[in-house]
């Protein structure tokens, strides 16, 4: 038996899902948070049943793929109890759904989700009377605080299918067992004349907060000003705890006491794990266990933590799809729309969640066009960290040049790739507080998956940068590429170990051009490039991934089209930076 | 009361009104969400530059592309 718990999207389903299975996937308060589906298992009377969180969906014919992964999980899953959540305080366009998937012959279950919030705004839905139209089980219910989970649970095996024919004759109606849209909603008229009453509506303060951050004149300055709040914090943050106190523990304490006791200086193993014996920080030291560690824990933690804090209250409360509806007119003239600014902040953070988020918008244009600018032009919270620390005046002006790039190779990306651009149609969800719990366990999350990601392969950066200086074979790379680094970027050939950590892990790649021997114009070159070459292995393991869902040929279509893009864009973009620093008198 | 019908997209900030029609495929694209032909219909906010707009329709915001608006007809009350 398997159980499948549909709706609208950012109805609630991940949170139910989460009371079901004792799962903790992540819940925000936007549509399109889960666009993938996620099995798990629950007890239902003593057997394990599988249940699934679909991703959200106005209806069964899809409009973007995260809708065509839900309808396409439906259609695999024939015949599956489902759980139709909807929205308690928007029962009618919910209804639309279920109707459908009742139509399908499904055995539906209904949740008014979101119970708490519908009794607020004073809409009284007579449950009893809802049941007996459907002829299925109505269950009110809060996913975030568990209430109505139990009857809910408890009545899934009184489900079964329901004719489409008997729910209209109760409606009062005679369409037929096929409606067309507009009978559907005439069914739904009548249902909810029958057992939903609206209560006199009162503009709160939150209706007018929504409002003022949605309208140009004020929603405007509004999103600047959380965006430069956004910035702000990361970098005080971080470096309240980078300087304020991983720098002094790493430099004074820990690399003299390695250099001191740690044996056989000289040999090769010492090399690997502590690095140069003269350094005196942990930049310039390069050891596995001096290097590494500063950049993972010292420096991009406390990074990666400030960022999906403020990510995090940015999700919960429901301001994103406001910044996506501010931000729409500017990204719709490259071809995207306002709802392509959620996977863009995904990837201020890590790239690789953001290349699944662009499964938000409608066409494979618009997604190969989101996966490469975001994997070639938005640096990560970890890159960014590290920034933020060994180059703190240029980080302004880097982030500046790779924003530009992203909108003048956006409008190019536009114009050559066939394909459709369709505009912004965004459910904009009501504000909510952002819970003490939710936020806590996302951070928790978040941070958890990098620390069993990102710091392996920081280590494991160290230590293969390491063996090709031993083994000669950066030398010998470094002259090989002289021609290209000098020659076209402008770069000393010694980056070419940095561009290489650049493949696992561009923070390290930063952390190692710091302590380069090179000019401050050469070394924002060098940080440009590292941020547009090749995007990090996971990343890339990423984008291959999503190519694959449309088979083989996907995976060539998008291996060959982003490298080819990549590569005239690291070339370009990166070459018009040195010969914008010749013009100045300083390359 | 005298009613004006103009596309969805021409309508001002905290203007009201009644779909009339809505033009092909989008009928079905947008049904699931709630707009649909007989339903009242407020503009909340307009962004500038042909930007997006927003609307109010059963107190559920949902921003359109100003091409996907201009696809929708309402009766505006005046």
């Amino acid at each position: 038996m398997k159980i499948l718990l549909m709706g609208h999207p950012n109805v609630g389903k991940s949170g139910l899902f989460n009371r079901l299975t004792g799962a903790k996937i992540t819940e925000s308060n936007y549509p399109g948070t889960t666009v993938d589906y996620t099995q798990g298992h629950m007890k239902l009377k003593g057997k394990d049943v599988e249940v699934v969180d679909v991703p959200g969906t106005f209806s069964l014919k899809p409009k973007d793929k995260a809708e065509e992964v839900a309808v396409k999980m439906f259609k695999e899953s024939k015949g599956s109890v489902t759980v139709c959540v909807l929205d308690a305080s928007k029962v009618e366009r919910g209804l639309y759904l279920t109707l459908e998937i009742i139509e399908k012959g499904y055995p539906v279950i209904v949740a008014l989700n979101m119970w708490d919030i519908a009794k607020d705004k004073e809409i009284d839905i007579n449950v009893r009377k809802l049941e007996a139209i459907l002829g299925v089980p109505v269950v009110p219910t809060v996913a975030i605080s568990g209430e109505g989970i139990k009857e809910m649970v408890s009545r899934i095996d009184e489900t079964s299918p329901v004719k489409i024919e008997k729910v209209i004759k109760r409606s009062g109606g005679t369409e037929s067992k096929n409606p067309t849209i507009d009978e559907r909603w005439d069914i739904i008229d009548r249902i909810s004349n029958k057992v939903i009453e609206y209560g006199k509506y009162e503009h709160t303060l939150k209706d007018a907060i929504a409002e003022l951050t949605v309208k140009p004149y004020t929603g405007i300055p509004v999103a600047i000003a959380v965006l430069y709040g956004f910035w702000a914090f990361f970098g005080a943050f971080a470096g309240f705890f980078t300087d304020g106190f991983f720098v002094k523990l790493f430099d004074v304490h820990w690399l003299p006491w390695l250099q001191d006791n740690f044996p056989g200086e000289g040999g090769w193993v010492y090399y690997i794990l502590v690095g140069d014996p003269a350094a005196d920080n942990c930049f310039e030291a390069f050891g596995m266990l001096t290097s590494g560690l500063f950049v993972a824990i010292g420096v991009v933690l406390p990074a990666i933590i400030a960022f999906y804090l403020f990510l995090i209250i940015l999700e919960d409360s429901g301001y994103l799809p406001r910044l996506a509806v501010l931000i729409d007119t500017l990204l719709h003239k490259i071809g995207l729309h306002g709802f392509a600014i959620v996977p863009l902040i995904l990837s201020l953070g890590c790239n690789v969640p953001a290349v699944t988020a662009t499964r938000t918008l409608e066409t494979k244009k618009q997604r190969f066009m989101m996966m490469v600018l975001l994997s070639v032009f938005i640096p990560c919270g970890a890159q960014l960290g590290i920034m933020i620390e060994v180059i703190p005046d240029y980080v302004g002006f880097i982030m500046f040049y790779l924003f530009l790039g992203f909108f003048v190779w956006g409008y190019i990306l536009n114009k050559i790739i066939p394909g459709k651009s369709p505009e912004i149609l965004l459910d904009v969800p009501p504000y909510q507080r952002p819970m003490l719990r939710n936020v806590g366990r996302k951070l928790w999350l978040r941070t958890k998956s990098f620390f069993t990601v990102a710091i392996p392969f920081v280590l494991l950066g160290v230590v293969i940068v390491n063996l090709l200086y031993l083994g000669g074979v950066l030398d010998w790379l470094a002259n090989i590429f002289e021609p290209v680094l000098m020659g076209w970027f402008g770069v000393p050939k010694e980056t070419v170990g940095p561009l290489i950590a650049a493949f696992l892990r561009k923070d390290l790649a930063v952390a190692q051009l710091s302590a380069i021997e090179m000019t401050t114009y050469q070394l924002i070159t060098a940080v440009v490039l590292v941020s547009l070459y090749f995007p990090c292995v996971a990343t890339f393991a990423m984008i291959i991934k999503e190519g694959k869902e449309s088979g083989w040929k996907g995976v060539v279509r998008i291996f060959f089209g982003s490298m080819i893009v990549l590569i005239v864009i690291v070339f370009l973009w990166g070459g018009l930076l040195h010969l914008l620093w010749i013009l100045l008198g300083v390359g | 009361m005298i009613a004006l019908r103009r596309k969805a997209s021409k309508m001002k900030p905290g203007e009201r009104g009644v779909v009339i029609s809505i033009e092909g495929d989008l009928k079905e694209r947008i049904a699931g969400m709630g707009i649909r032909v007989g339903k009242a219909l407020e503009m909340s906010a307009k962004q500038p530059a042909k930007g997006p707009i927003v609307v109010l329709i059963d107190s559920s915001s949902i921003s359109l592309g100003r091409e996907i608006a201009d696809k929708i007809v309402v009766e505006v009350e005046k």
